[in-house]
C-alpha cells in the first residue's frame, strides 16, 4: 500500500468518527420521543434505534479502517527489513567466500611458489648435485605439481559452483550415471560399505556427468562423516514428476548451525587438505542449474540425509538438445 | 638459530624448512600447536600458520609467551588482511602472508622485516 492511499485511508477513518459522534445526538432524541410520545412509537422506536445503533457501525468500520492501514504499514516495513537482512546476509556469505577462497588457493599457492623459487636460486648456484636432483625429482617437484592441481581443482569447483558450465543437456539414464559415479569413488570410501538400491527410473534430461558429481559428492561427504567406517545408503526412485536420489549415512551428524551453513561455499568442519568446502555447494549449484532442489535432514546423534529432487521432464534453465545426445560425444 | 614451523599444511611447513635450511637455519617442524609445545626446547623463533584445527596459531604463540617470553613469534596466514592477521599484533612479532618471497620471508626471520605483509607485487 501507498503513503497517499495510507493517508486517505486514516482521512476516511476521521470522518467517520466525527460522523458517527454527531448522528449519536439526533439518535438519542427520537429515542427519547419513541418513549414520551406513544402515538407513533414504531416510527420513533426504528428511527431512534437507526440511529443509535448506526453510529456503532460506522465506528467500527472508521475502526476497521484504521487498523487495515497499520497492519500494511507493518507489513512493507517488515518487507523492507527483510529485504535488508537478506542483503546482510549476502554480503556477508560472500565476504566469507572471498576469505575461503583466499585461503584455499593461498596456501598451496605459497608451497608452490616457494618450491619454485627454490629450484631458481640452485640451478643459479650451478647444475645441481646428484642428491638434491633426486630430491627435487622425486619429493619437491611433484608436491609442487599436486598443490598446482589443487588450486585447478579448486577454480573448476567454483565454475560448477557459478554454473559457469555450458555443457548441453541430454537424455540420458540416471541410474547409470549414479552406478558410474559410485564405482570411481568406491576406492576413497575406506571402511565403509555400499548399499544401493536403485529404483526404476525414465529417461531424464540434464547433463549426465554433472550428476555423476553429485552423486560422487555426496557419497564422499557421507564417507567422512563416518569416521570410523558403517555404511553409505544410495538410493534413487520415480516419484511423480521428480526424479529423488537419496544417500545417507549414520555417521557424525550436524548441528543445526551446520546444516544452515552446509551448502555455503567454502563452508567446511573438516581439518586442511581434507576437505575445501566446495563440494556440497557444488552439489546445490549443480541440482539448482537442473530445477532440481536438494535438502539435508540431520541430527546431531543420528546422521544425515540428503535428497535430491530432479524434475524428469527438461527445465527451461537446461539447453536441452534432445536429438544431440548421440552426437556430442558427452558421456 | 633454531627455528620452529607450524603449519597443518605440511607442504608449506617442508618448503620453508628447505629454505631455511639452504641459509643456515636449523628447522624444526610441527603440523599442530601440541605438538609445536613439545617441540619449544631450545628454540629462537616461532614461525606459526593462524588457522589451524584445534589450537590456532595466536593460541599457541600466547601459550609459548607465557612458557618462554624470549622466543620470537611470528605468524603466517593465507587469507592475510583478515582479523586474525590484524588482532595478532600485541604478542607477535612479525607477520607474512601467504604466498611470500622468499626475499619477504628471509627479513621475518632475521627480524630486519618489521610487521609486513609477504604478498609483493
Amino acid at each position: 500500500m501507498t503513503e497517499r492511499s495510507r493517508g486517505t485511508e486514516t482521512r476516511r477513518a476521521r470522518l467517520l468518527i466525527g460522523f458517527s459522534f454527531v448522528s449519536v445526538a439526533p439518535g438519542a432524541v427520537f429515542f427519547a420521543l419513541a418513549i414520551v410520545n406513544y402515538h407513533m412509537p414504531i416510527l420513533a422506536l426504528v428511527t431512534g434505534v437507526v440511529f443509535c445503533v448506526l453510529p456503532f457501525a460506522i465506528l467500527f468500520e472508521s475502526m476497521r479502517l484504521k487498523t487495515m492501514a497499520a497492519l500494511s504499514d507493518a507489513h512493507t516495513r517488515l518487507e523492507a527489513a527483510r529485504e535488508k537482512a537478506l542483503h546482510g546476509d549476502r554480503l556477508v556469505s560472500l565476504g566469507q567466500m572471498a576469505a575461503g577462497i583466499a585461503h584455499e588457493i593461498n596456501n598451496p599457492m605459497a608451497f608452490v611458489s616457494s618450491n619454485i623459487a627454490l629450484l631458481r636460486e640452485d640451478l643459479e648456484r650451478g647444475p645441481l648435485d646428484p642428491t638434491l636432483q633426486r630430491d627435487y625429482v622425486e619429493d619437491i617437484l611433484p608436491a609442487t605439481e599436486e598443490g598446482i592441481r589443487r588450486i585447478i581443482r579448486i577454480i573448476g569447483d567454483l565454475r560448477r559452483f557459478a554454473r559457469a558450465d555450458t555443457e548441453k543437456g541430454v537424455e540420458f539414464d540416471f541410474n547409470e550415471e549414479v552406478e558410474t559415479a559410485l564405482r570411481m569413488c568406491e576406492k576413497s570410501l575406506g571402511d565403509c560399505r555400499l548399499s544401493v538400491r536403485l529404483g526404476k527410473l525414465p529417461a531424464t534430461v540434464g547433463r549426465p556427468r554433472e550428476i555423476g558429481q553429485v552423486t560422487m559428492n555426496l557419497v564422499v561427504n557421507a564417507a567422512q562423516a563416518l569416521k570410523h567406517g558403517g555404511e553409505i545408503r544410495v538410493e534413487t526412485e520415480a516419484s511423480g514428476t521428480e526424479i529423488l536420489l537419496r544417500v545417507s549415512d549414520d555417521g557424525v551428524g550436524m548441528t543445526p548451525e551446520v546444516k544452515a551453513r552446509v551448502f555455503e561455499p567454502f563452508f567446511t568442519t573438516k581439518a586442511v587438505g581434507e576437505g575445501t568446502g566446495l563440494g556440497l555447494a557444488v552439489v546445490h549449484g549443480i541440482v539448482r542449474a537442473h530445477g532440481g532442489s536438494v535438502c539435508v535432514n540431520s541430527d546431531v546423534e543420528g546422521g544425515s540425509t540428503f535428497e535430491v529432487r530432479l524434475p524428469v521432464a527438461s527445465s527451461s534453465a537446461l539447453r536441452v538438445a534432445r536429438g544431440a545426445s548421440q552426437g556430442t560425444g558427452v558421456t | 638459530v633454531l627455528i620452529l614451523i607450524v603449519d597443518d599444511e605440511v607442504q608449506v611447513a617442508r618448503s620453508i624448512e628447505r629454505l631455511l635450511h639452504r641459509h643456515g637455519y636449523d628447522v624444526r617442524t610441527a603440523r599442530s600447536g601440541p605438538e609445536a609445545l613439545r617441540l619449544l626446547d631450545g628454540i629462537d623463533l616461532l614461525l606459526t600458520d593462524i588457522g589451524m584445527p584445534g589450537m590456532s596459531g595466536l593460541e599457541l604463540v600466547a601459550e609459548v609467551k607465557r612458557l618462554h617470553p624470549a622466543v620470537r613469534c611470528c605468524v603466517m596466514s593465507g587469507d592475510a588482511g583478515a582479523e586474525g592477521m590484524e588482532s595478532a599484533s600485541p604478542l607477535v612479532d612479525g607477520r607474512i602472508g601467504k604466498p611470500f618471497t622468499h626475499q619477504a620471508l628471509l627479513a621475518l626471520v632475521r627480524g630486519d622485516g618489521g610487521l609486513r605483509d609477504g604478498a609483493e607485487p
